[in-house]
């Protein structure tokens, strides 16, 4: 297990060279005169359709972005606890841990849905205050 | 008595199930680590530059008979050298870094949005025990967690880019990928509940019936998911050419928006990836050798989106994100809980072909039922 997650570091910086290298090409070529460099004031504006752009993009944005994150963090937090549940609920022998017979899985299967009961309430109150609707 | 068509095919003799020497069977075990590591390093890089272009290509032939078109057909035959020429095109452009733009972000969003494709295609299993970690333990949360940075990525670019136009584009598509993350994570763990293994081998050798036969909703829910995740009609609307341009690649152009499109279709190499582990058996298979099913299946996924692209048209934002929240939230729950119940039924062993008639009706009368649900109240109003 832990030396998997060394090969995968090992190919992390292999997954970051490299589009590295596939930007870095260009800017060889731009040196030894292949690529054209000629960059002028229109050309490096922001461009909006032939415009003179008359303010910064980063302004105040629409406030509805917000509840949605807010219930996205909720949701994916409760997406976290459930994968270890779900791993372990049919109950197949893999000998490393204890396998959950018929009662466990019906006692497992209660706690779940009162987990879920509780964060779903949540869920159904966003919805009935209309922070689910897009205007 | 036989009573699956699995078992039939078991039966069989080994030279009608496995008629050709499958070149992975043997020998491909390497036992120095570096050497393993180095060879399918490269192999995954060459294995996603080679698969991307032939998407492009794929995706170019494939849809232009659909709107009474030929298609690239001058480059090479039947116009297969068309990407190579692209490649070389966009490399060869003029690098334009805005004035106004944030340079660092910039610069790091393209490399950003390819690491994650890369990175996830170290786990996905193309045959037993063979890749660069052949079975990962936790295979498929590592996937949907490294998935998630593509949004940061995505934002980057429209944030960095300083543009109007970006910025609108970033915001939405971080919205909607949020918002379609939900259904599919629970897609997956009804998936994990049958098989009862996070790792993505031992799902492909659960899977004596695809669970797209097994689990049609969440194969339905997944596959929606997994077309709003790239971005594809009818979800594009975050790269809508006709309202913001491009959306957050606007102010790209050269290496740098060609990493942006090496991006997106190594997205959907994954997408169809998993769709084909999750939901289709993988590289099992009769006949043909584990990696060429594999292949097939992955161009087959590929076709119904580029078929989906075609035919349907781009839903508004109102629309997308109701549908998600309002529609997919609740029946993925919802298929959860009945899923877990089926376990319980069958005693842990639930993938067997009773299920599958059963859950095929318990899919339509949701789907249906929640559709009307859907319409009567709480869903986008129609103005008339």
């Amino acid at each position: 297990m832990l030396e998997n997650l060394g090969t995968l570091g090992l190919f992390l910086a292999v997954a970051i060279i490299f589009p590295l290298l596939l930007i870095g090409l260009p800017l060889i070529l731009r040196y030894s005169g292949v690529i054209p460099q000629n960059p002028s004031e229109a050309k490096q504006d922001t461009y909006e359709c032939g415009m003179k752009p008359f303010k910064e993009a980063w302004t105040q944005f629409n406030f509805h972005y917000y509840t949605f994150a807010i219930l996205f963090v909720v949701l994916d937090v409760m997406s976290v606890f459930i994968f270890p549940w779900a791993a372990r609920f049919a109950g197949i022998d893999k000998g490393d841990v204890q396998v959950w017979e018929r009662g466990d899985q019906i006692w497992a299967l209660v706690a779940v849905i009162v987990f879920v009961v509780i964060l779903l309430i949540g869920f159904l109150y966003a919805w009935k205050k209309k922070a689910l609707e897009w205007k | 008595m036989i009573t699956t068509p699995q078992e039939i095919i078991t039966r069989m003799p080994a030279s009608v199930w496995q008629p050709f020497d499958d070149p992975l069977d043997s020998g491909w075990a390497v036992d120095n680590f570096w050497a393993h590591w180095g060879l399918f390093s490269v192999g995954i890089i060459g294995f996603v530059l080679l698969v991307v272009m032939g998407f492009i290509w794929f995706e170019r032939r494939f849809i232009s008979p659909m709107q009474l078109r030929i298609g690239p057909n001058r480059c090479g035959p039947f116009g297969l050298l068309q990407p190579v020429a692209d490649a070389v095109k966009v490399m060869l452009k003029e690098d334009i870094v805005p004035n106004l733009a944030d340079k660092v972000v910039h610069f790091i969003a393209p490399i950003a949005i390819f690491v994650p494709v890369l990175l996830m295609f170290a786990v996905i299993p193309v045959h037993e025990g063979v890749g660069l970690i052949p079975d990962l333990n936790v295979g498929i949360l590592f996937v949907i967690a490294v998935g998630s940075i593509e949004t940061i990525a995505v934002f980057m670019a429209g944030w960095g880019s300083n543009n109007k136009y970006s910025i609108l584009g970033a915001m939405r598509s971080v919205a909607m990928m949020v918002s379609y993350e939900m259904p599919m994570a629970f897609a997956v763990v009804a998936v994990v509940l049958v098989t009862g293994t996070l790792s993505l081998q031992g799902i492909v050798q659960a899977q004596t019936i695809p669970f797209a036969l097994l689990l049609p909703m969440a194969f339905i829910l997944y596959f929606i998911g997994a077309l709003a995740e790239l971005q594809r009609t009818p979800f594009d609307l975050l790269e809508a050419e006709s309202e913001i341009i491009a959306g957050y690649h606007i102010e790209y152009s050269g290496m740098k928006f060609a990493m942006f499109y090496l991006g997106e279709y190594g997205g959907a190499i994954i997408q169809s990836a998993l769709i084909t582990t999750l939901f289709l058996a993988g590289w099992k298979g009769p006949f043909l050798p584990p990696f060429l099913w594999f292949m097939i299946k992955l161009f087959a996924v590929f076709g119904m989106i580029v078929w989906i692209r075609a035919t349907w048209p781009r839903v508004r934002i109102d629309q997308l994100m109701s549908f998600a929240w309002k529609y997919m939230l609740p029946l993925s729950i919802v298929n959860l809980l009945i899923v877990a119940l089926e376990v319980i039924w069958f005693e842990g062993d639930a993938v067997t072909w009773w299920l599958v008639p059963i859950n095929i009706v318990i899919c339509g009368a949701l789907l249906t039922g929640w559709a009307t649900f859907f319409k009567l109240r709480g869903g986008p109003q129609v103005e008339s």
